[in-house]
């Protein structure tokens, strides 16, 4: 068993596997050690059927109860397959009243591909404000920010958009993105890094219309699913008897919260690691050990000497790279640097030093601040024939749109197509805003029974259209992630402790974009059921858009890593996954993610640092 | 065949962990003392029972599932460990291997073994020449020479496996009650939807037999959810069911609770129902708090029966599916496998 590399890689998620595909082609030796199981697609091996299913108990399994010693303790759990157990491995989080809840909120799926199996697969880019922040808005006034933290607080990235744009193209290209670029306002200096988008479901129509009522350019959603052939991974759209692709056949109600058994949606396992695993030049070079869990890393003069991990029997053995990269998602790689603080004094004292006003490790834990409206079309349209979105508009994030509100960052606002297209989905979710609450609305409201069952189901199956919107939350040190004082996981090692709340200003803007979506729905004809933003909700403050908490930046004083991805006090420790971003961003996170990782490792490579 | 990579995906983050605690027992007996399965996750996922990808019987792999029987070894103590059952040629052994990885032997032995759909099998390892049922399983019988067997069964099973003939006829009635099939528009479709039936059972291209009642099988789900993922309801509706059949007879003494009027059970369901515990003419609430909490548990159920996967038992030959088709635009049928489903490039 191997166990010296050039790059160990601890998650194989979007902030992983882009640098294990960089590296290992540019000849390296690189290890991904993966917590979950490499679930993998049908075919693979040929004639094996797929570990992913079409299967609505997939998403959201049979009924478990908490048993661990917390303030919700006994209260019904619905998870993943690949989503962890919380009563082996919570997240806390300390609800407004101070009692430690747990919840599955902030885990995004542990699987090889991390939340890239399970995602939506929205890959919309940053715009170039949302990487300056600060600067932008310097010279502006806001509304909702009395003592002017919103100003002091926000961050530049240490590099602009047109540092990342490239890595943007490359990762369009190498992940597999169908979309449209005409529309959008961020800059394309590539033309082609778009696959078509297939046709829109007609239900989509509504939220169309009704940005172009209000005068939003709008463009075909990005999204990560491949409606032609993808040479970089090998993967082909599957033919019909004649030969003819049929690239529609990804369209299934099956998408979000599901692996794709087909393999057609970009998770990084089919779009760069199995491609990997089948380049005869990589060979032995690239090595993807699953099913182990990395406890704690030990350090010798600044270097990371030794990688410890559990193999799949739970056996303790090591392995040592040049390089470490930890992408095990925000949450859980702070979480893995807090606890090789416990195990290695000097580890901790290098982590933690430099920063004025105590480590910044685990501070500036960011979310999306996000909502949205939705509300019944007129007709009904079968949904279960889609992809996760149709639509998506820039106008929110415009200069003038948010002089206009007084607000700081802009969103990214988009319509949801496949949600409730599938009837326990609808159930589950009837009226719910959260994994930790599903199923009690349907099954409180007795009164959704024979006729009244049918009734519901007129009132809502197949009729519903939402519109999200995504957009910047605040940076606050308060918002941070600890290790738990006292709940450990099944390994006797200390659980993630989530303390977040939401800036007046994120209120605001909330309030403002949330009504932006209503106003939406409702010029295009939609009758408008409820709109708001998770705000008012403490668990939706971690969802799973789980960023920062080890962000970058040019000042060693304020921030855990430097503008390459670099732990300050390391020479050979890197942290790729979300944690690094200083603002969360008025997109969803992860093609971000990846083009940030496409980055590192062409610092890597070019700059000689393996 | 399945290889070591698909064994461990399915075994590590159940099974692997230093604490011994029972984090898994969510009470009302769902574990007893020291029982091991408390200790592991989701438990009930072994034998783990999938897909069947190649039969060499030159049947369908439609008609198969995959059972992968898993044998822990954290000790690393066992030379040789087999299991015998009811499902392969009759009680012959057949050897599990030690599972890989990256070349060294893991704590792990198991074997793939495609068994038909639709039936319940039992067995027991031989593990170096002994016997024992399956630790981790919880599923278990006594057979009838009073021996205690691991239990598991197949997907799209109708046979009960813990409920009773009145158990499931009371259930029955209720999953008719709150679902949608007891409307006009309901008997509407299932009157041409039996008819359907008939007509391709005379053509003989319905698979298997099953028995289907108007709640699409939900009843059939429920004893399923009961012995297997949510095996710590039980409880509820050991005592639930035997609580409603006192007070059905009470109130309607000339029948069989599971043939009271409809006006009953459209009673009874409103008392479920009534403020936060429920307010049930004649239920005892010492022994069971919240008749509502029943109601609440299944209503979860029922819905799931009927509009789940059909190989968890309920939605029997997809009527739940066919009945939305029958009101909604719901092309359910190109997502999914064949023969439930018409799609030509997923294999389910
Ligand atoms: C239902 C759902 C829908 C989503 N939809 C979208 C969307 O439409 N668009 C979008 O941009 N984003 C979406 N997301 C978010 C997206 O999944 C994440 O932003 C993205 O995956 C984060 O990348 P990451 O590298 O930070 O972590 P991940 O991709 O989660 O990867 C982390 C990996 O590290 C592994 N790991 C953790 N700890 C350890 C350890 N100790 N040892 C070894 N391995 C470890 C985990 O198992 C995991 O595989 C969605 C998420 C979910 C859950």
């Amino acid at each position: 068993m191997r166990t010296e590399f050039d790059i160990v890689i601890i998650g194989s998620g979007a902030g992983g596997s882009p640098i294990a595909y960089e590296l290992a082609r540019a000849g390296k030796s690189v290890l991904i050690l993966e917590k979950g199981p490499l679930f993998r697609p049908q075919d693979d091996p040929p004639g094996a059927p797929s570990d992913y299913k079409r299967d609505e108990l997939f998403a959201t399994g049979p009924e478990k109860r908490l048993t661990i010693d917390v303030g919700n303790r006994g209260s019904s759990i619905f998870s993943s397959h690949i989503e962890p157990d919380l009563n082996d491995e919570p997240h806390i989080y300390r609800e407004p009243g101070g009692n430690d809840y747990a919840t599955i909120e902030g885990y995004t799926a542990q699987a090889v591909g991390g939340g890239t199996q399970l995602y939506g697969a929205v890959s919309l880019r940053f715009t170039e404000a949302d990487l300056q922040l600060k600067s932008f808005n310097e010279s502006r006034t806001l509304k909702a920010d009395p003592n002017g933290e919103v100003k002091r607080e926000a961050r530049d990235w240490p590099i602009n958009y047109s540092d990342l744009e490239p890595f943007y193209c490359k990762a369009e290209k190498l992940v597999g993105i169908n979309g449209q670029q005409a529309g959008q306002e961020k800059p394309f200096s590539q033309f082609d890094t778009y696959q078509k988008p297939l046709a829109p479901n007609p239900v989509s129509q509504f939220a169309a219309a009704g940005m172009e009522v209000k005068g939003m350019k709008s463009y075909r959603t990005p999204l990560a699913v491949i409606t032609e052939d993808h040479a970089s991974s090998g993967r082909r759209i599957p033919r019909d008897a004649d030969g003819t692709a049929t690239p529609e056949v990804a369209k299934t109600g099956f998408v979000n919260r599901y692996g794709c058994p087909l393999g057609l949606k970009s998770n990084t396992y089919v779009a760069l690691l199995r491609p990997l695993m089948n380049d005869t030049d990589v060979g032995d070079n690239f090595e993807l050990r699953a099913n182990c869990v990395v406890t704690h890393f030990t350090q010798q003069n600044g270097k990371v000497d030794r990688v410890h991990y559990l193999d799949p029997s739970g056996t303790p053995r090591e392995v040592s790279g040049k390089i470490v990269v930890v992408a095990c998602s925000a949450i859980e790689s702070v979480r893995l640097l807090l606890l090789s603080g416990e195990h290695d004094a000097s580890f901790a004292e290098r982590l933690h030093q430099g920063s004025i006003g105590g480590s910044i490790v685990g501070k500036y834990f960011l979310t999306h601040a996000f909502g949205g409206a939705e509300g019944n079309v007129p007709g009904v349209f079968d949904k279960s024939l889609s992809l996760d979105s149709d639509y998506a508009t820039d106008f929110c994030a415009l200069p003038e749109f948010l002089d206009e509100h007084g607000l700081w960052a802009g969103a990214a606002i988009y319509n949801n197509t496949s949600d409730q297209a599938l009837p326990i989905s609808m159930g589950r979710t009837h009226r719910s805003q959260d994994l930790d609450t599903i199923w009690n609305s349907f099954v409180n409201e007795s009164d959704i029974r024979g006729d009244g069952f049918l009734n519901w189901l007129h009132g809502n199956f197949q009729r519903g259209l939402s519109v999200s919107f995504m957009a910047n939350q605040v940076p606050m040190r308060s918002n941070r992630i600890e290790l738990h004082p006292r709940v450990t996981d099944k390994w006797g090692r200390r659980v993630a402790y989530i303390l977040k709340g939401w800036h007046e200003h994120d209120q605001h803007l909330m309030n403002v974009m949330a009504e932006q979506c209503r106003d939406i729905l409702e010029k295009g004809g939609v009758a408008v059921e409820g709109h708001g933003h998770v705000g008012n909700d403490a668990r939706a403050r971690i969802a799973n858009h789980i960023l920062g908490g080890m962000r970058f930046g040019t000042d060693p004083s304020d921030s855990a890593l430097n503008p390459n991805c670099r732990a300050w006090q390391f020479d050979n420790l890197y942290v790729t996954d979300g944690s690094f971003m200083p603002t969360s961003g008025g997109a969803n996170p992860t093609l971000t993610i990846q083009a940030n990782s496409f980055r590192v490792a062409s610092h890597l490579i070019n700059d000689g640092v393996v | 065949m399945r290889d070591d990579q698909y064994v461990l995906n399915h075994c590590t983050t159940y099974l692997a962990r230093s604490d011994q605690a029972p984090r898994h027992d969510f009470g009302f007996g769902h574990y007893g003392d020291g029982d091991a399965g408390a200790r592991i996750r989701e438990a009930w996922r072994f034998p783990i029972v999938d897909s069947c990808g190649l039969t060499t019987t030159g049947k369908p792999e439609s008609e198969f599932n995959d059972v992968t029987f898993v044998f822990p070894d954290f000790e690393m103590q066992c030379d040789s460990v087999a299991v015998v059952g009811t499902f392969d040629k009759l009680y012959q052994p057949i050897r599990l291997r030690r599972v890989d990885f990256l070349g060294e032997p893991t704590a792990y032995f198991a074997v793939t073994v495609p068994v038909p759909k639709r039936g319940v099998f039992y067995y027991r390892f031989m593990v170096d020449g002994e016997f024992f049922i399956d630790n981790i399983n919880p599923q278990r019988d006594r057979l009838e020479n009073g021996e205690l067997w691991s239990r598991f069964f197949t997907w799209e099973c109708t046979s009960p496996v813990v409920l009773q003939r009145w158990q499931l006829g009371i259930l029955e009635r209720f999953c008719d009650h709150i679902l949608p099939f007891r409307t006009k528009q309901g008997e509407r479709f299932f009157s041409w939807y039996y008819k359907h039936l008939a007509n391709e059972a005379k053509a003989g291209t319905i698979r298997g037999s099953f028995r289907i009642d108007d709640s699409a099988g939900a009843a059939n789900y429920i004893d399923k959810i009961l012995a297997k993922e949510e095996r710590h309801h039980f409880g509820d509706y050991n005592i639930c069911l035997r609580q409603l059949r006192r007070i059905i007879q009470e109130r309607e003494p000339d029948f069989e609770p599971e043939n009271a009027s409809e006006n009953t059970y459209v009673e009874i369901y409103k008392e479920m129902a009534a403020g936060p515990i429920g307010d049930v003419a004649g239920w005892n609430l010492s022994e069971y708090g919240s008749p509502r909490h029943f109601l609440n548990l299944l209503r979860r159920h029922a819905f799931t029966g009927a509009f789940s996967h059909p190989k968890y038992g309920g939605n029997v030959t997809t009527a739940g599916w066919q009945f939305l088709q029958s009101r909604f635009p719901f092309e359910w049928q190109q997502s999914l496998e064949q023969p439930l489903g018409t799609s030509t490039s997923y294999r389910g």
